[in-house]
């Protein structure tokens, strides 16, 4: 019997959810990419991520599904692209409304694309919550992320002098 | 038989950094202590108070330091600025040479900009950049020595 043209793999996550994914869309994951690489045999077993949840899981699968087929950035130009591209905070329009989630599964989806190592998924991450600062004064940031001032008025009027920025060379 | 078991992640997770001598929290935001695993019945304390909203902060400070700076390198030098001046964590962070990548990549987004001075950090180049209230120091200054003179 012939083998299946895509190759399925099975994933369990730290809640015990599993899934069988497309191998190609699963390899958008460096760290999964890898760990496939490495194991030549046939495996039952799903692979275990134990820092990624069901939920986040599913999200992340959402995204490597519709970027599946674009080419993988290479160390090599992940470096010259670091260097010389103005750090846009473009997203594009099906990023961007893949991105619209409340903040706690925002930090979730890019701790797992951090974990999981998808820069492109990382990437749309940090320019979200670099948007969701942009323009704020450090009281609104502070309403955003429910932060409290934790300087004293003497402090903050310190602060308003910059006097002490030249202590840090 | 060979056992799947994901590899150390490639990239390098710093968790929220560096502890200083004088703020035992490695948490950037010090109203909100980690509550990690050393302080035991404080997730149920900070559950009570934040109701829904703890898993925010919980995903939040678990952010990796050079993920962190990967966030704030797309910002305005004047958005730095901002970040600098909310919590003592998050300025203490911001004012550690390790950031001065941050404040690097931040002054590189703004174009046209000459180069930061040798006798500046660049903390004290964006600050005299943008900020407003050296603008406005300055006004003063102009001011008082007009009536000097």
């Amino acid at each position: 019997m012939a083998a299946p043209a895509t190759q399925q793999i099975k994933i369990r996550c730290n809640d015990e959810k599993e899934f069988t994914v497309d191998r190609d869309v699963l390899e958008r994951s460096v760290l999964i990419k890898n760990m496939l690489e490495d194991v030549t045999e046939q495996q039952d077993a799903p692979i275990p991520l134990p820092n990624v949840s069901g939920p986040v899981m599913a999200k992340v699968l959402e995204y490597c599904t519709h970027h599946r087929g674009e080419p993988l950035p290479s160390a090599d130009t992940e470096q010259s692209q670091d260097e010389t591209r103005k750090r846009t905070t473009d997203i594009s329009e099906w990023d961007q409304k893949f991105i619209t989630v409340d903040q706690e599964m925002l930090f979730e989806i890019i701790l797992a694309a951090n974990y999981l190592d998808i820069k492109s998924l990382l990437d749309v991450g940090c320019k979200t919550v670099a948007n969701m600062i942009k323009g704020k004064t450090p009281e609104e940031i502070r309403k955003l992320f429910n932060i409290v001032n934790d300087f004293t008025p003497e402090e903050e009027a310190q602060i308003k002098k910059e006097n002490e920025w030249a202590e840090d060379r | 038989m060979q056992r799947l078991e994901p590899r150390r992640s490639p990239r390098k997770s710093i968790a929220w950094s560096f502890d200083s001598p004088t703020e035992p929290s490695p948490s950037p935001f010090p109203d909100f202590p980690d509550y990690g695993p050393r302080r035991p019945g404080w997730l149920t304390l900070v559950a009570d108070r934040l109701g829904s909203r703890r898993g925010l902060l919980k995903s939040f400070t678990k952010i990796p330091m050079d993920v962190l700076f990967e966030i704030f390198s797309h910002l305005h030098p004047q958005d730095v600025l901002n970040l600098a001046r909310t919590t003592k964590r998050l300025r203490e962070v911001l004012m550690d040479p390790s950031a001065r990548v941050v404040w690097m990549a931040s002054l590189a987004n703004v174009q046209g900009l000459p180069d930061c001075p040798s006798d500046l950090t660049e903390p004290q180049f964006a600050n005299l950049a943008f900020d407003t209230s050296c603008h406005v120091r300055l006004h003063l200054h102009v001011r008082i020595s007009c009536r000097v003179s």
